[in-house]
């Protein structure tokens, strides 16, 4: 009787170990992963900088934009857009983009934006809003 | 003066019309505040731009505005605020929303009496040209002590925020909505 007490509390006391190394480790991957989300929107608007200094400058015409879900209470866009820039072929693109709640209002078809694209990568392009 | 008399006055030495019922919507950060424009009068703002001018209340808030639509600035500056330091128009922020937004700063005059606020990726060398030293002179010294001015894709809203300015005031802000116009139609389509 007093050997099975003993062992009862030696498994609580393992489960409560167990459970609190995976508390602690969904802390520190819940932490981790702030981190990893942090720096890569420092990265990514560091690479936007450097486009909107040594990007190819054109314009974007709105085709169509539609929105449906928010991140972080900014919609998310879905648009198309006819991109022109100097010394390249007018093409039509489609890109994700998260803005906010004022500039949404006024996206629309046919609104026209800024747009820069990176001289060596016809696919990194930058619309500004 | 009444606030009517000074309109009139307006009406007749600029030879503007009456543009009654006029409402662009909430085109730029202070027309989203949902208030109407009154007294509306509409007419050649500079060279070949419209524009108006009118008396714009919300709640407690008056503001004589000049609008004016500029949608060749579209490609180049897709917002922009000038707004005086200090003004107040509501008790939640006013302006583009800050996260999506960027103090500009590289002028010190201009910092002097405006708060100036672009995209985050706004062309810095594009804003340079636009405020050349000629503009950033007149914003600072000759502009109507109580002015701003906001662009938002294409739509121009210049403001004073006195409640009656008389005659002369609103030739003042009529005239400065000019300038700006000008100013910012020239660069963008040169």
């Amino acid at each position: 009787m007093l050997a099975l007490g003993v062992a009862s509390r030696s498994v609580i006391g393992l489960l409560g170990a167990i459970v609190l190394i995976g508390m602690g480790a969904c802390y520190v991957i819940a932490s981790l992963i702030a981190v990893w989300v942090a720096i890569r929107a420092r990265l990514g608007n560091r690479h936007k900088r450097w486009l909107s200094a040594n990007g190819l400058r054109g314009k974007a015409t709105v085709v169509s934009a539609g929105t449906g879900m928010t991140i972080n209470e900014q919609p998310l866009f879905e648009l198309v857009v006819d991109l022109d820039v100097p010394g390249q072929a007018p093409r039509r693109i489609e890109r994700k983009l998260i803005v906010g709640s004022f500039a949404a209002r006024r996206i629309r078809p046919g609104l026209t934006m800024p747009a820069y694209v990176h001289p060596s990568d016809p696919e990194d392009v930058l619309l500004v809003w | 003066m009444a606030v009517s008399e000074s309109y009139a006055q307006l009406a007749a030495s600029r030879g503007l019309r009456p543009a009654e019922g006029f409402a662009p919507g909430p085109v730029t950060p202070l027309l989203t505040k949902g208030g109407r424009i009154e007294r509306a009068l509409a007419g050649s703002l500079a060279d070949s731009i419209e524009g108006v001018i009118g008396r714009y209340s919300y709640g407690r808030f008056d503001y004589n505005v000049v609008f004016a639509r500029i949608p060749e600035s579209q490609p180049f500056v897709p917002r922009l605020g000038c707004d005086r330091k200090g003004r107040i128009t509501d008790d939640t922020h006013y302006g583009f929303e800050v996260r999506s937004s960027r103090l500009w700063t590289e002028s010190e005059k201009l910092n002097l009496r405006f708060k100036v606020t672009v995209s985050p990726f706004q062309d810095d060398n594009w804003l340079r040209q636009l405020f050349i030293p000629t503009f950033i002179d007149w914003l600072g010294e000759s502009s109507p002590g109580d002015f701003s001015f906001e662009l938002a894709y294409g739509s121009l809203l210049c403001s004073i925020e006195s409640d009656d300015p008389g005659a002369a005031g609103l030739e003042a802000l009529w005239e400065a909505g000019g300038t700006v116009a000008r100013r910012i139609h020239e660069e963008s389509t040169e």
